[in-house]
């Protein structure tokens, strides 16, 4: 478990560098001109502070035998995002430093806060509704896709069905052309049979005629 | 190697009737006209060689010839089958003559299951220079063919090319029928009663571009009792959808629930023409014509 230990301590780093930069980051907007810059400075210092703890985790991650790994992995994902929501949210202050100025620290400040407020849960809303709707998009290609599938498969059916009837047809004609095989087969023997009976045959008339011959002549000359 | 040409002389003289005297030298007449035969094939090939398919298609045609004076049906069969394959990129119309004829010669010597496939063939032939009655008869024939020979699913296969057709010259009936025979013969088997639900939902589909609205509705009750499964399906809700909006006479609704059938199943070409013609028929009937391209549009 030394491996795990190891990744403990990380951890352990990690939440107090996260921590660190979360207080910091809220307490800016309560600050103004220099120190407000300054904190800026210390939360994007102890945010990549965060994202290199988060780089070592990841590379400890592989030490860690498979079975553990995946609770691991999950942990170390949602450090990477809760991190990357710090990183947003300081970004989108230093993008109001302008507006800031203009407006000048209080007013900003004062219709800023709840204006920024609407503003985020407006946007948490409207993003939530197209992460929904990208889900529910992707159901139905989903669902389709399954449909598609099934006719497809449906089809492959049909045609193994009748690649089966060809195959059974071949089969027949092949047992048929066996039993024509088998009949020559047998016609063939016959035919040798036969033929071994008639030379046998001939060769005794030959023989007789021979004898008759040889008979006759003996007869005559005698 | 000697040319084409030369092979076709040497091959004409062979075939020539030869009478009197000369015959009792040149051995009997069958042989001599396979001889040709063999001739002709050769430079068929030839020609063949030279991408001269026409060329190519002529010699075998007149190869099946002499094999035929020399009596022997099963090779002048087999070589129209060669001179369909050489004439079939170049001169469709020719190429289903010759089919056609050695489909004769294989039904004669009762070989249907061979027939059978080429028929397909000459159905897939006709369809390419556009006679569809040729194709339609060529696909019936070969199903006829299959079905004597205990091959239902390559029955099946060639019914369901000629009901397709069938629906396209407008023969929605005929159409319908030969769907409810396919897939009555379809549902016994576990490999092709996952199809059935496509069969069925063509054949409603025929019903009601016939004008057949009782006959599609009570042949939907009859499909649900051959095949309890299909009523949980996506294509019974769709069609019971479309033979509500029939009976009301509400072509923006029938457009309206292609679409949403549409969203999950990709309607094919052929669905999209016979729904097009269901609504505009329901869009006629009920007085307020639609313009058909905008059902189209809903459609596609």
């Amino acid at each position: 478990m030394s491996e795990s230990s190891l990744f403990n301590s990380y951890e352990a780093d990690f939440k107090l560098s996260f921590n660190e930069a979360q207080t910091k980051l809220s307490s800016i907007s309560e600050l103004d001109g220099e120190p407000r810059r300054l904190a800026m400075r210390d939360v994007e210092k102890s945010m990549d502070e965060c994202y290199e703890i988060i780089d070592q985790m990841n590379i400890e991650i592989q030490n860690i035998s498979t079975q553990h790994r995946s609770t691991y992995n999950s942990k170390l994902r949602t450090y990477q995002k809760d991190t990357d929501y710090l990183k947003q949210s300081l970004k989108k202050l230093m993008d109001d430093e302008d507006k800031r100025n203009l407006f000048g620290s209080n007013y900003y400040r004062d219709g800023g806060v709840s204006g920024n407020l609407a503003d985020d849960q407006r946007q948490a809303l409207l993003s939530n509704n197209a992460s929904l709707e990208r889900s529910s998009e992707r159901l139905r290609d989903s669902s389709r896709i399954a449909l598609e599938t099934e006719d497809i498969g449906a089809n492959i059916l049909n045609d193994l069905r009748s690649q089966r009837e060809q195959i059974t047809n071949s089969r027949n004609t092949l047992s048929e052309a066996d039993n024509y095989v088998d009949k020559s087969i047998k016609t063939i023997k016959t035919m040798t049979r036969r033929m071994a009976a008639n030379k046998l045959i001939t060769y005794a008339i030959i023989a007789v005629l021979i004898l008759l011959i040889v008979l006759v002549l003996i007869s005559k000359f005698w | 190697m000697s040319t084409p040409e030369e092979l076709i002389a040497q091959a004409d003289k062979k075939a020539k009737p030869v009478s009197g005297f000369s015959s009792l030298f040149s051995g009997s007449s069958t042989y001599r006209f396979e001889e040709a035969a063999d001739l002709y094939v050769q430079a068929a090939n030839q020609y063949k060689l030279q991408k001269n398919f026409s060329s190519a298609g002529k010699l075998f045609e007149k190869a099946s010839e002499s094999y035929l004076k020399a009596s022997s049906p099963d090779e002048a069969g087999n070589i129209l089958v060669e001179s369909y394959k050489a004439y079939k990129n170049t001169s469709p119309a020719d190429a289903a003559r010759c089919l056609s004829k050695a489909i004769e010669h294989f039904t004669s010597r009762g070989q249907f299951r061979r027939a059978a496939n080429f028929k397909c063939d000459l159905g897939d032939l006709y369809l390419l220079v556009n006679d569809k009655e040729s194709a339609i008869k060529s696909f019936e024939d070969a199903g006829d063919w299959y079905s004597s020979d205990s091959a239902e699913s390559l029955s099946n296969k060639s019914y369901l090319k000629a009901a397709d057709l069938k629906a396209e010259m407008g023969n929605y009936i005929e159409a319908a029928e030969t769907y409810e025979k396919i897939a009555e013969k379809s549902l016994s088997n576990n490999l092709t009663k996952w199809s059935t639900k496509d069969y069925f939902t063509k054949a409603i589909l025929c019903r009601l571009a016939s004008d057949d609205y009782p006959g599609a509705f009570s042949k939907l009750d009859l499909f649900v009792t051959w095949d309890r499964t299909f009523a949980t399906t996506r294509e019974f809700k769709f069609l019971n959808e479309l033979l509500e909006n029939v009976k009301d006479g509400d072509s923006e609704a029938i457009g309206k629930s292609c679409a949403d059938y549409d969203q999950f199943s990709r309607l094919d070409n052929w669905k999209v023409s016979i729904l097009t013609k269901i609504k505009d028929s329901v869009a006629g009937g009920g007085g307020n014509i639609v313009d058909g391209a905008g059902g189209e549009d809903d459609l596609t």
